[in-house]
């Protein structure tokens, strides 16, 4: 009897608080919501980066810029191109900036979609080979193990990296190859597919590990280590994609015009410390 | 990416990841419910009314259960990268993979299994103490036995859910069926592979789902 009683005063006391909770949130919703909408009488743009890039899409010179221009920029965190591509195709955002030009074109193909990046491209991501162990390519032992990004279009640059440093030979023709287009591999190489925010914390496990140089930079690594970079930065540009039925409206040139200012080239030298170039 | 025919995507894609996941599921279930088993049991006979009462022991791995299963799984195995180097020399592959998701999945597992045990009729315990049977046959002759049935549908829940933990665990390249669906199928726009791993992937599950219903309803 006394512990129905209990209990119901338990569930009782648990309903009150949710009841509590969902009330403080309605009514802490409903004003700011409406605050919001008075005060903005500028066209709002949505972008969208990777947690990565948000100092740089959301960055307050290129920001302020658009709100001269007449805009607000509001920047939505997002996980990969693929889902920003459907969010600017669905017309909930209106731009991203984050796949480079031939990962959209394989991506356009394959998902026969038509999303369209503008140029002047905003930067070129430095990519490069880093060792614990080694100084030179050469060096490089037979069997030697490799960490490389396992999403395409991060492996991709590496195996082109790998390729142009003549440690192996992929099939021809292969945009975006994967591990599966290797067709030679006189090293005898062997690979370790791992997610593309872990590659560097695989570097005291491995020989060597090919990674964009924003990872380097971002993880405080001395950038000694690295022994090479690639030399195709400009096969690579990023720029902003957006749904191409939008191409002529007015927010476009605005963008393009607050993100390749001479304020932005010198934001994105001082952000990324040298591992993103500007491109334009 | 390019086209792939069939023949490739069984033999370099699904096969090998087919093992892969196979490997890694066996391994982590058997260290899984060995390990997951010792501390339900621990649990279980420190509670209030349990044979060795001790509320520091109960309170402390309550919490330790709690606080690990709060963790979401790609955190944990970022955040535990030393512990996984220290033990096996490493920080990636299928064997390093081992660690987190046996930290993962123990919680999990001792808390399926204690509860199993919470069910158990105390008076059959009662009687059992009477008869002046010794704490070692009161767990594995009284509470395990009658707790049997539902400790098997607790562990194939478990297996299930490691099955699904694997996939995450391709970040650090322990490779699998889930790995390589979203490495070669979605990161690589190849619907062809991520659904053919998908349907594999199904039937794995319903075959498990299958052959645990049958030992269950050959224990109970």
């Amino acid at each position: 009897m006394i512990n129905i009683r209990s209990g119901t005063r338990v569930l009782s006391l648990i309903l009150g608080v949710i009841f509590l909770l969902t009330a403080c949130t309605v009514s802490n919703n409903s004003p700011s919501n409406v605050k919001s909408n008075e005060t903005t009488d500028r066209e709002k743009i949505i972008l969208s980066c990777v947690a990565f890039n948000y100092d740089e899409v959301n960055n307050p010179v290129a920001k302020e810029k658009m709100n001269e221009l007449g805009y607000d920029v509001e920047v939505v965190v997002l996980e990969d191109a693929t889902t920003m591509n459907e969010a600017v195709l669905n017309g909930d955002i209106n731009a991203s900036l984050h796949q480079h030009k031939p990962w959209m074109d394989a991506y356009n193909k394959s998902k026969d979609k038509d999303v369209f990046m503008l140029t002047p491209y905003i930067h070129y991501n430095v990519f490069g080979m880093y060792s614990d162990k080694y100084k030179t390519v050469e060096e490089l032992p037979d069997g030697a193990t490799l960490t490389i990004p396992q999403d395409s279009s991060n492996m991709a640059r590496a195996l082109l990296l790998l390729e142009q440093q003549g440690l192996i030979k992929l099939q021809e023709g292969v945009a975006i190859p994967t591990t599966l287009d290797i067709i030679e591999n006189p090293k005898n190489l062997v690979f370790n597919e791992i997610h593309v925010h872990q590659v560097v914390s695989s570097l005291p496990d491995v020989d060597a590990i090919c990674c964009a140089k924003m990872f380097m930079v971002s993880n405080n690594i001395s950038l000694d280590k690295e022994i090479c970079t690639s030399d195709d930065l400009e096969d690579f540009g990023v720029g902003f994609v957006i749904n191409p039925d939008r191409k002529n409206e007015p927010w476009v040139d605005a963008l393009i015009k607050a993100y390749t200012s001479d304020g932005m080239r010198d934001e994105i030298n001082n952000i990324f410390k040298g591992c993103y170039v500007p491109g334009f | 990416m390019r086209y792939l025919p069939w023949s490739e995507i069984l033999e370099r894609i699904i096969f090998p990841s087919f093992l892969a996941t196979i490997r890694m599921l066996c391994v982590e279930i058997f260290l899984a419910v060995f390990f997951g088993f010792v501390i339900a049991i621990t649990i279980y006979i420190t509670r209030e009314d349990g044979l060795h009462p001790s509320k520091v022991i109960n309170t402390a791995l309550n919490a330790l259960i709690s606080i690990i299963r709060s963790f979401p799984f790609v955190i944990l195995m970022v955040s535990i990268i030393p512990l996984t180097r220290f033990i096996t020399g490493s920080s990636i592959g299928w064997k390093s993979a081992l660690v987190p998701l046996t930290i993962a999945s123990t919680p999990f597992m001792a808390r399926m299994f204690e509860n199993s045990f919470k069910e158990v009729n105390p008076a059959l315990i009662e009687a059992a103490k009477s008869f002046g049977a010794s704490d070692f046959q009161i767990i594995f002759k009284v509470v395990v036995v009658s707790a049997l049935p539902s400790l098997v549908s607790g562990l194939i829940l478990c297996i299930i859910h490691v099955l699904n933990l694997t996939a995450v665990a391709g970040a650090i390249g322990a490779g699998g069926l889930g790995a390589s669906a979203l490495q070669y199928g979605y990161q690589s726009f190849n619907n062809r592979v991520m659904y053919s791993i998908v349907f594999v992937l199904m039937a794995l599950v319903i075959l498990i789902q299958f052959m645990g219903d049958r030992v269950y309803k050959k224990v109970r």
